[in-house]
């Protein structure tokens, strides 16, 4: 499965009459994409902003993130089941605007969980470097529901994770809304020389490499299109997460840009038939109220694994929550199977001699961290708000300084592997 | 908690469904309790049957703080 | 005099021994006022850094070095280090705010000793950022440092499962914890005469959360009388637990915090009483310190209601 991946950078995004890409300068027209948007009778308005690196712009109440692309050759299209076809993507070329993001804004709707739902992008000081979209151009559309979608006497969910029906399917819209204006924002380049082309091909490779799989713990909500469960996991090919397969966003933890991007498919994929033989990914993961279904979960993981012949496991998890057992358990059954495996993984802990894991087994004995996500850290106060007047968490003025933990810094807490933050243990 | 309110002299019965991590941590008396969403009870259960489970439950509990141990223990 | 010959070794011309303090390990502990006595002495000298130890396994030692390391670093703004055995108390009690090269357990370990201490003191007093622990040869502190790696997450996980996967040495940059222990407490004699507490820590509160106990990173314990109720109906109480789907909770909370089953067995007499006041607060995301605070204060309360033993629910 062949596919290349053709790089526009982009240096600069300004509103224009006309939506274009004109020597590294992405031009949007506002009305086009209004109108694109307001196509989907979920939504009453949507609000256009430019976010720019270095510019005094906090953005609150953000959501899910996604690059701009195109499939120019191949089968299927960009974001299957959300923009193209639900069908195998993976295979052909593919065009993206590098530098770019699109960044869907919305205030929480009624029935909507707001746990953790906290998401601050600051585009200049400290906290635009604790944000990987503190350093792109991006385009925020500030969504607003369709009035009489939320009625203000409707129940409030007693699911504080879930949320409610009508909430999910305005989120999905949202979801589908920015996929859109991603692709076709990235259809601009369509004529144009790429500065850069790289080529993912999973060719054979000598076989004395050791077989490597990635098992990615997922908490994204779809893949082609569909709300996925994954107790006992799913295989997919790389580049199906480069062409948007895998969509969704959950709090800082993770969002769609980095599995189009995902570092840690893309090293392994720029490694593969160095020193590793990358056979795959598979992705897992489910809500899992008892320790049955933990193990099972666990267990099909290791089993999926072995099944691919592989040797070693890079392993994208979870911590913070019950789902961090998953992990460890996913890991203990590698390794009691041989198979040698590394963790990206996330510090929760706060203060002097936490450990930081809400489980552990001492399998896991090669761990990468990615820094801490109770860690504090201040943010100054920035000329110009988007998003609301509120934040959720706090009555705080939005604009002000504000100090708060660094999981409310946007896409900060990702397992997707890109972060350089880390914390050591001194 | 478990592990504190013990160092200060209480026994203490600890149900949870993440028993396997309980003992990791060093809770001393463990209960393996239903689901995470239902520790001591089962809603698919006519409710007579959901009070005797969880009666049960607290019965293996009690017994578990006259129960001597080394360390952390699952007592089922 | 003394291993302050084979410290000077260790140091080498970047600093130089100005003077040796020595006491005996009693005097130290025992004689109040003997620190500050210490401490007048090396202010005296105006020196840059002070050394204190190796201690080795030697309590009272360790004690000493610690006490009198974090009280020179407080007070006189100077370099400190010292070195002991991680078992020594004088560990337990200052590796948080004294760094202490880690040592054997008797002086064997002179000679390797005072070249770590060596090693650290200058590189502290130098300003030089420490490696981890396991580089640098201290006593871990528990303390976290937060910095940006030169390469990403994925770039540093691939590296170290190549080398894992093929035998060569790798060293995780995180360690996972091997918890404390505590001894068990003894057992009840007779629960048909014990008093018997309930403690949740999976959200329970009266409906409407009234004292707004957070469903994640809980700041508070609370506590409510149960006197006189035989049921937490879900009219009355619910679950504010933010980590997991609360529905089957809230449909009856006993399910979380069995109240009806206490009250038939005290009824039956299979315990001899409940305890009056349920406390309650949330394990959710929260900090170990935080919820070993909660513990004790609540173990507090408990001892003076005469409280025997707990039964404790969380999910």
């Amino acid at each position: 499965m062949r596919l290349e991946v053709a790089s526009f950078a982009v240096r600069d995004l300004e509103f224009g009459a006309r939506t274009a890409l004109w020597d590294h300068t992405l031009v949007v027209d506002r009305d086009e994409l209004r109108a694109l948007v307001l196509e989907d009778s979920h939504f009453s308005d949507v609000e256009l902003h430019l976010a720019r690196p270095g510019e005094s712009v906090r953005i609150i109440n953000g959501l899910d993130v996604v690059e701009p692309r195109w499939k120019v050759a191949g089968p299927g299209g960009v974001f299957p089941g959300f923009v193209s076809a639900p069908t195998a993507v993976g295979e052909g070329r593919t065009h993206r605007l590098a530098g770019v993001a699109v960044i869907e804004v919305s205030e929480p709707v009624p029935g909507e969980p707001t746990h953790f739902r906290e998401q601050i992008l600051d585009m200049a000081g400290p906290g635009a470097a604790f944000s990987p979209f503190g350093q792109t151009l991006n385009l925020a559309l500030r969504f607003k529901p369709a009035p009489g979608l939320f009625p203000a006497d409707a129940p409030r969910p007693k699911d504080v994770l879930g949320g409610s029906q009508e909430a999910f399917d305005y989120n999905r819209a949202i979801t589908r809304a920015a996929t859109r204006i991603a692709a076709h924002l990235a259809r601009t380049s369509v004529d144009r020389p790429p500065d850069e082309v790289e080529t993912f091909d999973l060719a054979p490779c000598a076989p004395d490499l050791p077989r490597v799989v990635c098992t990615y713990h997922y908490q994204g909500p779809f893949l082609y299109g569909l709300p996925v469960r994954l107790p006992f996991g799913a295989l997919v090919h790389p580049n199906e997460a480069f062409d948007g397969a895998l969509v969704g966003w959950r709090q800082a933890y993770r969002c769609t840009y980095w599995d189009q991007n995902n570092d840690a498919l893309l090293q392994l994929c720029r490694h593969h038939g160095r020193d590793v033989n990358f056979v795959g990914c598979i992705l897992f993961g489910d809500t899992s109220p008892s320790r049955a279904e933990k193990e099972r979960i666990g267990s099909a993981v290791a089993r999926m694994a072995r099944m691919l012949g592989a040797q070693a496991a890079l392993v994208l998890g979870i911590n913070g929550s019950n789902l961090a057992v998953d992990t460890m358990l996913a890991i203990q059954e590698c390794e009691r199977l041989g198979i040698k495996t590394t963790l990206i993984y996330l510090d929760v802990g706060y203060g002097v001699d936490d450990p930081g894991f809400i489980h552990a087994v001492p399998e896991a004995d090669a761990i990468v961290c990615t820094g801490s996500r109770d860690r504090p850290v201040t943010l100054p106060r920035m000329d110009k708000l988007i998003g609301g007047e509120r934040l959720i968490t706090s009555e705080a003025d939005p604009r002000g300084e504000l100090t708060v933990p660094m999981r409310y810094v946007h896409s900060s807490c990702s397992n997707q592997g890109f972060s350089r933050h880390t914390t050591r243990f001194e | 908690m478990a592990k504190e309110l013990e160092s200060a002299g209480l026994p203490v019965a600890y149900i949870t469904t993440l028993d396997g991590l309980a003992r990791s941590v060093g809770a001393n008396r463990i209960i393996r309790g239903q689901a995470i969403v239902n520790v001591v009870g089962d809603p698919s259960l006519p409710l007579a049957d959901e009070r005797k489970l969880r009666e049960e439950l607290v019965r293996k509990a009690l017994r578990a703080l006259e129960t001597p141990v080394e360390g952390p223990t699952i007592l089922a | 005099m003394g291993p302050a010959v084979a410290l000077q070794q260790a140091l080498g011309d970047r600093a130089q021994v100005v003077a040796t303090v020595y006491c005996g390990d009693n005097y130290a502990n025992e004689r109040s006022g003997a620190v500050d006595e210490i401490l007048e002495l090396v202010a005296g000298e105006r020196p840059d850094v002070l050394v204190a130890g190796p201690a080795f396994a030697a309590g009272r030692y360790g004690l000493a070095c610690g006490a009198l390391c974090a009280r020179a670093q407080a007070e006189l703004g100077i370099t400190v280090v010292s070195g002991m055995h991680p078992d020594n108390p004088g560990a337990e009690l200052y590796r948080t705010r004294v760094y202490l090269a880690s040592t054997r357990d008797s002086a064997a370990g002179m000679a390797e000793a005072l070249k770590a201490m060596a090693r650290l003191a200058l590189k502290l007093r130098a300003g030089e950022q420490l490696g981890s622990p396991q580089e640098e040869g201290y006593i871990p502190t528990g303390r976290r440092v937060h910095l940006v790696a030169e390469q990403s997450a994925a770039e540093r996980a691939v590296e170290m499962l190549v080398r894992k996967a093929s035998g060569q040495p790798f060293r995780t940059e995180w360690a996972v914890p091997t918890y404390s222990r505590v001894d068990p407490a003894p057992p009840l004699k007779n629960v048909a005469q014990a008093r018997i507490a309930l403690i949740s820590s999976g959200g329970v509160v009266p409906r409407g959360n009234p004292d707004r106990l957070e469903s994640a990173y809980a700041s508070k314990w609370l506590k409510y009388s149960i006197a006189g109720l035989d049921d937490l109906e879900p009219d009355r109480w619910e679950s504010i637990h933010g980590g997991f789907d609360t529905t089957n909770v809230n449909n009856d909370p006993d399910r979380m915090a069995p109240l009806d089953a206490l009250r038939v067995l005290e009824r039956d007499g299979v315990l001899g009483e409940l305890h009056d006041q349920f406390y309650t607060t949330v394990g959710n995301t929260s900090a170990i310190p935080t919820m070993r605070k909660f513990a004790r204060e609540i173990a507090q309360e408990l001892k003076k209601s005469r409280v025997d033993g707990v039964i404790l629910t969380g999910s």
